[in-house]
């Protein structure tokens, strides 16, 4: 597989203080998925606006390989975003879908016209084909093909948030940035819009960087999982084994703290997370030098908080967790099963 | 198609302008004008400066409309030719403002940075210019000459529209639609014309005509005081000053022109708002007369309850010893546009023992949150309680006066809800809330409620209570603030805590510890615990029952265990088979089609029966009632006895 998108070590920092994202890698293979998971802070959606080129980056480099040529650069100081950004996002091939469907429309607009922006943007289209297109992209998300003369406040969240993502496929893109895009909708809407990204992922062979707190929301649409905690990647692997079997300290408590709908087994997760999960963790901070995990973290030993983590490789796993470093110096090693 | 759409929204929004009778008369008013004043050499019966000395101060006749002045002059004459110069005179001064302050004001506030901050110390500085001074000299040096004073007027305006713009962009500026088509690579310049000005356009239209208005009293004024406009060309304001010269002689000639002014100003304003109210995305305000005292007899309930509802009979654990039990609960809201209430909540009934905990479980617009809100007296005007009844510890809530049910709130019944920070005052610190609160439930000195304050803050985990005492609610995580909320909820002690969503806001590790810390506290001090909640997770983590809502009935009620593992309802085996969690990657999940309907919308018949894929024709029958299903559990499904056989997939398949 071809790696449709990469980010080097990505760094962002907003005025003088910590990285929002601090020297973060991944990559997007094409008609892969790929999920990035981690609360808030967690700096997954500042990593999705510097693909977009919303916000500059301090350093790193963003490739986009997409079909058409002339995409690529280096990037620095100064603002590199722009220059690498330029070329897939004047020819639409990367999208997004944004979390609030309440914001991401116009409200002065009909949702025609919202749809067929991006298409408008590249001046290609005539005003037929643009009327035609809307209409098949709005069936294409489960409405109606004559709903494009109506304004967003006419719809529901859901409707709104299909809307979003019609406009989102007008310009058939390559790349789709999820950014939330069920957290703000109710439990059977939310059903009804994976499925529904999960069909267009396949009928139009697409690629979704799919960004979410939810781990078991980012499980059922990924391939691949990213897990982010304070702008670091803490872990980083194939979704089943991320999701289902974390190695990461953080990864573990993440999965512990989300509740099943099973008394039974909702019972043991209980007891899982409150070995797994310090209380009143959130109000220490770490240092520069720290493992960004090590005030909240119950295996925190003296070299957490004294020298940072190196990426190591466990299996398919990538992670950052002096647990798992030979070399670390982390006290009653056992790289290959820690007890708890 | 923009063209095919917007034709005929704007046809729709010209009828509806001229729907309302303010705006429609300020609409034909300001056309009179406008039409008066531009053929006025046509339609006056005289000239405007025609003396006649023959009728001197004559009132109202047919040959003289509205009377004539000191020298004869018909008035109706002089008022028609007077409104165009005054028109133009404000229009001008208005367009000068626009022009300059719109796009500045756009600049400003979307590029932000060094634009802005010299754009806006222009602006600030336009501040310091006393108008009406500067116009008044500049009317010494060109007498008469309104092209030049109203454009100056204009020039100091535009300041002051900067900053109204800038202010509005920067709004919108970071709205994610602004984003999206920052994506879509359009230039600064087609985001601002396509984007920012539609959104920002109806306030701007609110301030053109005030500007209007204002730049016609200020030209009106200056005449008044002989400076503005060419004595040959009366405008109304010279009426007025002519007519204040006459006033203990002719009082009547105050009138017309007072009047032509006052009205056209007031039209302006009146038109202004109208236009921002009908801007597309912006819902003029409902207004909903609140229904006088309600009894039984004024809420006509759904066609449903003409057949007795069974789950009256029905109670689930028939104990005498609840500590909280609700019966036939109705909440409504009067429909819009027709005299009749709607309920939101109907008919729902519950018991919760002391020391449990009830998850009140459901989509959002099922009626959640209103039956918890009924509960505590608090449903928002103009709802109302309709009917039911709520017993506390064996006392009627809902029939009791107002305060005594405000003496159980707060003290006996706690509250918390999705937002901690609602419950939370910006400028006073942790400390001094709690500590008010306390006050308020017991009579003891300062040092004892520092003391009970401090415990409190423990109770909730917080680990260094006096620290956190002396922080303001901005200082403190989301985490943090929900167990301040909850620390002030448990200073009166409850026996019931009421919590909204406790956890939807927060992080999932820190919803993990807060539900740690309402399961502690509830066994600790014997409370009973109402959770509402959308997510079936913290039922499985927190709740001893359940009853899950759709469209504002209970559907399933039972055992938390009972009814996760052995749902009998299909719209609660929809939800579970709704979450991610039960499948695998890539799967489709057994999503239940459509969405929860607006109240007015709910089926006669069984609510769920449209969206639910055992429907049947005997679901569309008649309302369904809640029965027994199994010891303990009821369920609102006519095909509740086939239900048993078929698992969630199936049922959903």
């Amino acid at each position: 597989m071809t790696d449709l998108l990469s980010v080097e070590n990505l760094t962002v920092s907003f005025r003088r203080g910590s990285a929002a994202v601090d020297d973060v890698s991944l990559t997007v293979a094409r008609s892969q998925t790929v999920g990035l998971v981690g609360e808030s802070g967690s700096g997954k959606t500042t990593i999705g606006r510097a693909i977009l080129g919303l916000v500059t980056p301090t350093s790193g480099r963003i490739r986009f390989d997409g079909t058409r040529p002339g995409n690529e650069a280096a990037s620095g100081r100064g603002h590199p975003a722009r220059r690498v950004q330029t070329a897939p996002i004047q020819t639409g091939l990367i999208q997004t879908v944004f979390q609030d469907p309440g914001s991401s429309l116009n409200p002065a607009r009909t949702v025609g016209r919202s749809i067929a922006e991006p298409l408008a943007a590249l001046g290609t289209a005539s005003a037929a084909s643009l009327r035609e297109r809307t209409r098949e992209l709005l069936q294409a998300v489960g409405l109606p093909a004559d709903a494009g003369g109506r304004y967003p406040h006419e719809f529901s969240g859901g409707q709104r948030q299909r809307i979003a993502i019609a406009r989102a496929l007008a310009a058939s893109p390559e790349l789709v940035i999820c950014d939330e895009p069920t957290s703000s909708l109710d439990l059977s809407t939310q059903a009804q819009m994976l499925n529904l990204l999960g069909d267009l992922r396949a009928s139009r062979g697409l690629s979704y960087l799919f960004i979410s707190h939810d781990l078991a929301v980012v499980r059922h649409m990924a391939d691949r999982i990213v897990v982010l905690y304070r702008g670091r990647v803490m872990e980083a692997g194939p979704a089943e084994q991320v999701s289902e079997q974390p190695l990461h300290p953080y990864t573990r408590a993440l999965r512990a703290a989300a509740p099943v709908a099973d008394v039974a087994r909702q019972r043991q997760r209980r007891a899982e997370r409150q070995q797994l999960i310090k209380p009143g963790g959130d109000l220490v901070a770490s240092g520069a030098d720290a493992c960004p995990y090590a005030a909240r973290c119950v295996f925190a030993a003296p070299v957490c908080v004294s020298r940072r983590p190196r990426q190591v490789e466990v299996g398919l796993v990538q992670l950052e967790c002096h647990r798992y470093d030979p070399d670390s110096g982390y006290p009653q090693l056992s790289c290959a099963a820690p007890t708890i | 198609m923009a063209q095919a759409g917007r034709l005929p929204a704007t046809r729709a929004w010209l009828r509806a302008l001229l729907h309302s009778p303010v705006s429609a008369v300020s609409l034909l008013w300001l056309l009179a004008v406008v039409v008066v004043s531009v053929f006025a050499p046509l339609l006056a019966p005289y000239s405007p400066v025609q003396d006649n000395l023959t009728a001197l101060f004559q009132g109202p006749s047919l040959h003289h409309l509205l009377g004539t002045d000191e020298l004869g002059r018909d008035v109706l004459s002089r008022l028609m030719f007077g409104g165009g110069t005054l028109l133009w005179g404000a229009a001008e001064a208005t367009g000068v403002a626009l022009l300059l302050g719109v796009p500045a004001g756009l600049l400003a506030g979307y590029s932000g940075g060094k634009p802005d901050r010299l754009l806006s110390w222009l602006a600030d500085l336009s501040f310091a210019v006393p108008a009406f001074v500067v116009v008044v000299a500049l009317a010494v040096i060109y007498p008469q000459n309104v092209v030049i004073l109203m454009g100056a007027l204009g020039v100091i305006a535009a300041g002051g529209v900067l900053r109204f713009t800038r202010n509005l962009t920067r709004a919108v500026r970071d709205e994610l639609y602004v984003d999206a088509a920052r994506v879509d690579g359009l230039t600064r310049r087609q985001i601002l014309v396509g984007h920012v000005l539609p959104v920002i356009s109806p306030p701007l239209v609110v301030q053109a005509f005030t500007g209007m208005s204002v730049g016609v009293i200020v030209l009106a004024s200056l005449s008044f005081l002989g400076l503005g406009t060419n004595p040959e060309t009366p405008n109304w304001g010279q009426l007025i000053y002519d007519a204040s010269q006459q006033v203990t002689t002719d009082p009547w000639l105050m009138v017309p022109s007072g009047a032509v002014l006052v009205l056209t100003v007031m039209a302006l304003n009146f038109l202004g708002s109208s236009v921002r109210d009908l801007a597309p995305g912006t819902r003029p305000g409902v207004r909903v007369r609140r229904p006088r005292r309600t009894g039984p007899g004024r809420w006509l309930p759904p066609a449903e309850s003409a057949a007795p509802d069974e789950s009256a009979q029905v109670p689930v654990e028939p104990s005498a010893e609840s500590l909280l039990r609700v019966r036939d609960l109705v909440v409504a809201f009067p429909a819009p546009g027709e005299g009749r209430l709607q309920a939101v909540v109907d008919r729902v009934s519950f018991d919760l023992p002391a020391g449990q905990t009830l998850g009140l479980v459901g989509e959002s617009g099922c009626g959640k949150t209103m039956s918890v809100l009924a509960i505590q007296g608090l449903i928002p005007a103009p709802g109302v309680i309709a009917s039911g009844s709520v017993r506390f510890d064996g006392t009627e809530l809902i029939s009791a006066s107002s305060r005594s049910v405000a003496a159980v709130r707060g003290t006996r019944i706690g509250y918390i809800s999705q937002d901690p920070m609602t419950a939370l005052d910006p400028s006073f610190t942790i400390g001094s809330q709690l500590r008010e609160v306390l006050r308020r439930h017991t009579r003891a000195g300062r040092r004892v409620v520092r003391e009970r304050s401090l415990d409190l803050l423990r109770e909730v985990g917080i680990a260094d209570p006096a620290a956190t005492a002396r922080l303001y609610p901005h200082q403190i995580s989301g985490g943090m603030a929900q167990r301040v909320a909850i620390a002030i909820a448990l200073s009166g002690q409850p026996d019931l805590l009421i919590a909204d969503e406790p956890t939807t806001a927060l992080d999932v590790t820190v919803q993990a510890e807060i539900l740690d810390l309402l399961r502690d506290l509830k066994e600790r001090r014997t409370m009973a615990l109402l959770l509402v909640t959308h997510d079936l997770g913290v039922v499985a983590d927190a709740c001893d029952s359940v009853a899950v809502m759709y469209a504002g009935q209970i559907v399933e009620q039972g055992g938390a265990e009972d009814v996760l593992s052995n749902s009998r309802h299909p719209y609660t085996l929809g939800l579970l088979s709704s979450m991610p969690a039960a499948t695998g990657t890539r799967a489709r999940l057994a999503a239940i089609r459509g969405a929860v309907p607006a109240p007015r919308d709910w089926p006669v018949s069984c609510r769920f029966a449209p969206r639910c894929p055992l429907a049947a024709d005997v679901c569309r029958v008649g309302p369904v009632a809640l029965a027994q299903a199994g010891p303990g559990r009821l369920s609102r499904c006519v095909r509740l006895a086939e239900l048993p056989e078929l698992t969630a997939e199936q049922v959903l398949a």
